[in-house]
């Protein structure tokens, strides 16, 4: 049985009248990928800052490889024992990859081959090229290198691929897993569903500062009902009331008509409906996926851009 | 110690790879120097205006020579802007007349009656003392210890010269000549003139009790080669420049490294906020020094710059780099956007500059201008290097060295507080 790396209970943060993190609870086990999913807004990030000791928790308690991080004597120590990957990643523009690193590595007592980390992210061509010189993926690839460079147990990763084309997505997802590979244990935030779904042994759904679901993320698909969905885009109003009232668990997201597929005629049946009906609207049929979790937890679709529609 | 010096390293080396930061830091005070050395290094250019009033006159109002001797030197330093007070006059109220309705600091020497006559009896007293101190160490035989160079009848009319010596001595003896220097204490400069007609008088008594051309020795040494218009600019433009140099890189390196999240990533690494200020304060101190070395070796090498920094001076190159480094936390931790910031350092570097002395003496200053220029920062670290390049470690310098050290503690702390190592 794994021990727990994270404990968070009750976990509360206010920003004068906007309550950003909403009683939340939850653990994160030793040597998994955890992530907390949610749009921009909904208190991902500062959940993770509080984790890390950069905000005060406004209440709860929030222990962290096993030290209180209300406690300040606990925090330096905890500092030299997690890395941290910042949201929207920046280093010294004007020193090299290598310089850079070396910047962070200096800041503690003990620290890895910076020669050997600069070839384990693949950067060992820049290694003295300037920072601003590099690629967007090149930049979060040195700042992941920067969360390891003191070997630490917890790595925390705030949107590691936000604004990364798909091709540095995916080496960037490469390098998270050849992580958990080495045991370590990695919270991650993203907005990003297939991001979660990819890396994350289990997610966490954030909206509006509240968690609205916690489990594996097979689990969680599986609440979605472990099925594929039936998509209808662009349906005028008047006909939507009647595919409701036709296909009573339809949801409706705006002017989209969405049904969960539990047996083969029901798909039948609506492609009947629809022929009967002369609606011209194109039928889409998508796999199981957190997208359908968290429209079905509330109500809303997370767009590829974070925001909600 | 690890930690700061990793922030120091951090930060020369960017500041190195700026291109504009090291133009405005180091080539930019450069030429200033070489522009103002240019445009003002004429050797008739004073820099300490002083009103003189000679009481040393006989009868029909004609100063005495060793009066018009002591008034030529001070002419010939080029350190002052001398204006002559007639004898029969109340200095004060004459000086106060000349100056105008706008007012201004003044200083009046006064070279009292007799001064002439005082010291040259002084002159031959203590040339007197020197032979009698002689005759007394023949006769005791310490010049030449066990070899005699003196007969019993020798030593025995040789003591008898010294009686009369004695009695000459006796009957020449004058008192002590004062002069008079009259300021006001809260003008910092007055300070330095102080100095300065100090050591003049100092090398015109050791040029009276020498031999042969005293006086017009000591003329040549003052007036050229120790101090020159250069000097007088020199400090005020390290000065000015150490601090544009740490306000302006401090507020444009936290505010920057701020908004692009740098900071943020430190924080996050056992860099304590304290480590951060600390190595931070010493980059800026190190390159305060940087700026110095470079301006006194080109002041040095090309400009004839004669004075040699001393411990005031290093002290007051540290204070001032901290000083205005607090200041420049201060201004980061107040206001975050990056152009703002900036804006608000020039806001206060410049305006700074002009009312401190840098570039012009306020000696002939309006009032209420002198009142700002004693209200700010820099004038007391102008005023402790001018101390310390033109006249030693004078007890006036020790208040520049204490306000300066005073306002660096002030400032840290409160730009301390400013600056965040934690979100709310």
């Amino acid at each position: 049985m794994s021990s727990v790396a994270i404990k968070v209970e009750g976990l509360v943060k206010v920003y004068g009248a906007i309550q950003a993190v909403d009683n939340i609870s939850f653990e994160i086990n030793e040597g998994e990928i955890f992530a907390l999913l949610g749009p921009n807004g909904a208190g991902k990030t500062t959940t993770l800052e509080i984790l890390q000791s950069l905000r005060k928790a406004t209440k709860g308690s929030v222990y962290v490889l096993g030290y209180d991080i209300s406690d300040n004597k606990n925090v330096q120590k905890l500092k030299k024992e997690f890395g941290v990957l910042p949201q929207d990643f920046n280093a010294i523009d004007k020193l090299t990859v290598k310089e850079n690193l070396s910047v962070i590595a200096k800041m503690y007592d003990k620290h890895v081959n910076l020669d050997k980390l600069i070839m384990t992210l693949n950067l060992e061509d820049k290694s003295n090229s300037k920072f601003e010189d590099l690629s967007g993926g090149l930049k979060q690839r040195l700042g992941i290198a920067g969360a390891l460079v003191n070997d630490p147990k917890m790595i925390f990763l705030d949107e590691p691929t936000t604004g990364l084309d798909p091709r540095a997505r995916r080496d960037v997802w490469r390098v998270i897993e050849g992580l958990k590979k080495e045991g370590k244990t990695i919270f991650l935030t993203t907005h990003y569903m297939d991001e979660a779904e990819i890396l994350a042994d289990r997610v966490a759904i954030i909206h509006k500062g509240k968690i609205v679901a916690i489990g594996e993320t097979k689990t969680l698909l599986e609440k979605s009902g472990g099925c594929r969905t039936m998509i209808l885009e662009d349906v005028p109003e008047s006909i939507t009331k009647e595919i409701k009232n036709r296909f009573p668990k339809a949801t409706i997201v705006g002017t989209d008509v969405r049904i969960q597929i539990l047996k083969l005629k029901e798909v039948n049946e609506m492609i009947s409906y629809l022929t009967k009906k002369g609606i011209e609207q194109s039928l889409q049929i998508t796999r199981p996926s957190l997208e359908n979790v968290f429209l079905g937890l509330t109500g809303v679709h997370l767009t590829e851009e974070g925001e909600l529609a | 110690m690890r930690k700061i010096i990793a922030v120091v390293d951090l930060t020369l080396r960017n500041w190195v790879r700026i291109r504009s930061a090291v133009f405005f830091s180091i080539l930019f005070p450069l030429i200033l120097l070489l522009i103002f050395s240019t445009v003002f290094g004429g050797e008739n250019d004073p820099s300490f205006s002083l009103f003189v009033q000679n009481l040393d006159t006989d009868e029909d109002g004609v100063s005495s020579d060793m009066s018009k001797v002591f008034l030529e030197i001070l002419n010939s330093t080029d350190v002052f802007n001398i204006s002559e007070i007639p004898a029969n006059v109340d200095a004060n109220s004459f000086a106060k007349d000349e100056i105008g309705p706008l007012g201004g600091v003044y200083r009046i020497l006064i070279i009292p009656e007799g001064f002439g006559s005082n010291i040259v009896l002084g002159a031959v007293g203590n040339r007197i003392s020197v032979t009698q101190s002689t005759i007394q160490m023949l006769l005791q035989e310490e010049i030449s210890p066990g070899a005699p160079i003196l007969g019993q009848q020798e030593k025995e009319q040789i003591a008898a010269g010294g009686d009369v010596l004695d009695n000459i001595v006796g009957e020449i003896a004058s008192e002590k000549t004062h002069l008079v220097l009259m300021f006001d204490p809260s003008d910092t400069s007055g300070q330095v003139v102080y100095s300065i007609l100090l050591s003049i008088t100092d090398s015109f008594n050791n040029g009276l009790i020498g031999v042969g051309e005293s006086i017009s020795f000591d003329r040549e040494s003052i007036s050229q080669d120790t101090f020159s218009a250069v000097d007088y600019y020199l400090p005020g433009l390290i000065g000015a420049f150490i601090m544009s140099t740490t306000v302006i890189g401090i507020t444009s390196q936290n505010t920057e490294f701020r908004k692009r999240g740098i900071i943020k990533r430190l924080s996050l690494t056992p860099l304590s906020r304290l480590e951060w200020i600390v190595g931070s304060i010493l980059a800026q101190t190190v390159l305060a020094f940087i700026l110095t070395l470079v301006m006194f070796a080109v002041g040095w090498a090309v400009l004839g710059v004669t004075a040699v920094p001393n411990l005031l001076v290093v002290a007051m190159v540290i204070a001032g780099a901290i000083q205005f480094s607090g200041l420049g936390m201060l201004i980061a931790g107040l206001i975050k956007d990056i152009e703002s910031a900036n804006a608000a350092s020039n806001a206060i570097v410049l305006p700074m500059m002009f009312l401190s002395g840098v570039f012009f003496p306020l000696d002939s200053a309006p009032e209420f201008i002198r009142i700002i220029s004693n209200l700010l920062p820099l004038k007391y670290l102008i005023d402790g290097l001018r101390f310390g390049l033109i006249s030693g470690f004078p007890e006036g310098a020790i208040i520049s060295l204490a306000i300066t050290f005073g306002l660096a503690v002030v400032f840290v702390i409160i730009g301390s507080i400013t600056t965040k190592w934690q979100e709310d």
